[in-house]
């Protein structure tokens, strides 16, 4: 005797009871030979899709449940990019069985692809109340459809609160359903707010689900370096590459730059050329590949090859960044200058495009600019205190004020400079050139006191035996530490 | 002491940075139209064209005769 309720199943890793047969309606009573509804689903499932569509014409008028015919109708229209008809089929369905979730789900689901984002929502919502047990399509589909009308939003509290339902919504259907899609979506919520642990625990929980699955691990991968993480991306991606043997551009290029920031220029090289043999067209390939040449001082080549990524991409930064700076190392101001401009046109709230600007000026004889330029840098170096200090702006601003004569301004931005750099790892070119300026600002210094005691010397002989006594043990000194460090 | 100063002067430069930005992901991204070359006309071609204006010239100047002599018929 089959009694309802009383089984259970494991279903997705957890233990759910069986619902009962009133949630469905009862099937009116049919010969055996009448009901076809078998006969359909093979055809359908064999994507013999004229069998069906004979089929449903012939026994649409005399089926006494025609619930399933239209449903299979509504999903053969949508598979062939019939998105009205499969609606109008699907709602038939749905009045004729008003409490088949499937038939809701489906209805939304074509209204998705249709674009009808709003509508969908509304039919999922429905859905969502309607249904006995928690569905992971269901929060997965109101999940993406809430993101996607966060990002369309204009108001900023409407927005933030879509995406917050969103999240909720994403981590019932993960909760519920554990499937990768749900896991992706969540990730790319967390990886939009900028909570890049979080989305990297996220993925990690979904590789025990694939674990080799390449693109959570790509993901993965560049998470970790968005956190400056090196060692543990170098091992996902390592991961990858002995995973598939034709890997994506994704992860060889994500590999490919870590291999680089190491210095590993062969090593970063032989990658690059790998995605170049499959995709050659991708601006940032070039971009990398320019500054490989440009780490092996091969300037024509990394132009070439940075003005290929220019070209693919006129409004990457990063290129004309690069570019710039390979054309000052070559000594091109002329051409740095342009690419400089525009550079700067791109992102106006750079210090170092100001930082190089200064500096390409100063090359092309235009002092005044240059001060200007170099001064706007280090305001925005200054000014960005909390958000990436870079003291290199500031020390070639110290520097180029004191070589056209404004002691006390660099001064002052070489105090700036070493309040800056202190916790720093600094190259030993920059300790160098700070030290030196140091040397030379306390040389001008000691001139100034020298014009003093030459003041003094009119009032009185005694002052002025003393400044000529003084003088030759002071200066040779100076002159001397001065002459070493050269 | 100026002498010395101006040598130690001339040997201020300032700092070059010598690492670029690198990319660690390909994003997808609008594409802009590339930039076209004009294509030049063959010699042949020219001639064609010539041709052509100056028979439509002439065409021009002969329905302009024709307007001209059927007005003073149209007066008397």
């Amino acid at each position: 005797m089959y009694e309802p309720g009383t089984e259970q199943i494991n279903c997705n890793g957890r233990l759910i009871e069986l619902p009962t047969l009133e949630v469905v309606r009862p099937a009116p009573k049919m010969p055996s030979d009448a009901n076809i509804d078998w006969l359909l689903h093979i055809y359908f499932t064999r994507r013999e899709f004229t069998r069906c569509r004979r089929l449903i014409e012939r026994e649409l008028n005399r089926h006494l449940n025609p619930e399933y015919l239209y449903f299979v109708q509504g999903l053969i229209d949508r598979e062939e990019g019939n998105h009205i008809e499969a609606l109008r089929h699907l709602q038939k369905s749905a009045e004729l069985n008003p409490r088949n979730i499937e038939t809701y789900k489906e209805i939304g689901r074509t209204l998705y692809i249709m674009g009808r984002f709003s509508q969908a929502l509304g039919v999922f919502r429905e859905a969502e109340q309607r249904s006995s047990r928690q569905d992971h399509e269901i929060y997965h589909y109101l999940g993406e459809l809430l993101y996607r009308a966060a990002t369309t939003q204009s108001q900023k509290d409407v927005a933030s609160q879509q995406q917050d339902e969103a999240r909720t919504y994403f981590e019932l259907a993960v909760q519920s359903g554990r499937k990768l899609e749900s896991y992706v979506r969540l990730a790319e919520l967390y990886r939009k707010d900028k909570q890049y642990q979080k989305a990297i625990e996220i993925l990690e929980n979904c590789l025990h689900l694939t674990p080799e699955n390449s693109e959570v691990l790509i993901e993965i991968s560049v998470l970790y370096l968005k956190i400056n993480e090196t060692q543990k991306a170098h091992d996902r991606l390592a991961e990858v590459v002995s995973i598939e043997r034709k890997c994506s551009p994704k992860g060889l290029l994500a590999f490919g730059a870590i291999l680089q920031s190491r210095n590993d220029i062969d090593g970063a090289l032989s990658k690059y050329s790998q995605i170049a043999n499959a995709e050659p067209e991708i601006a940032e390939l070039w971009n990398n590949i320019g500054l490989c040449f440009f780490k092996k001082q091969k300037f024509i080549v990394a132009i070439s090859s940075l003005r290929k990524s220019v070209w693919l991409s006129p409004l990457n930064y990063n290129a004309l960044y690069n570019l710039s700076l390979i054309y000052i190392a070559s000594e091109q101001y002329a051409s740095a200058f342009h690419t400089l401009a525009a550079a700067i046109n791109l992102r106006k709230d750079n210090a170092e495009c100001y930082m190089l600007l200064g500096l390409c000026l100063r090359k092309l004889d235009d002092m005044e600019n240059a001060f200007v330029a170099l001064e706007r840098a280090s305001s925005m170096a200054t000014g960005q205190q909390g958000a990436g200090r870079n003291p290199l702006v500031v020390l070639n601003f110290a520097l180029f004020c004191y070589e056209t004569g404004r002691l006390a301004l660099s001064t002052e931005q070489y105090n700036r400079f070493m309040s800056q750099a202190q916790d720093l790892l600094l190259p030993t070119e920059y300790k160098f050139q700070a030290t030196k300026l140091k040397s030379l600002l306390r040389i001008s210094n000691q001139g100034n006191g020298i014009l003093l005691d030459s003041a003094d010397m009119g009032e009185s002989d005694l002052g002025h035996n003393r400044a000529t006594e003084l003088l030759p043990d002071e200066l040779p000194l100076e002159v001397n530490a001065v002459v070493s460090q050269n | 002491m100026s002498s010395v100063e101006a040598e130690v002067l001339q040997k201020i430069d300032l700092i070059e940075p010598t690492t670029g930005k690198l990319f660690f992901e390909h994003k997808t991204e609008l594409l802009f139209c590339r930039p076209h070359l004009m294509p030049l006309k063959t010699q042949a071609l020219e001639r064609l064209e010539e041709m052509h204006r100056d028979t439509a010239r002439q065409l021009q100047k002969k329905r302009q005769q024709k307007k001209k002599s059927t007005e003073p018929t149209g007066s008397l």
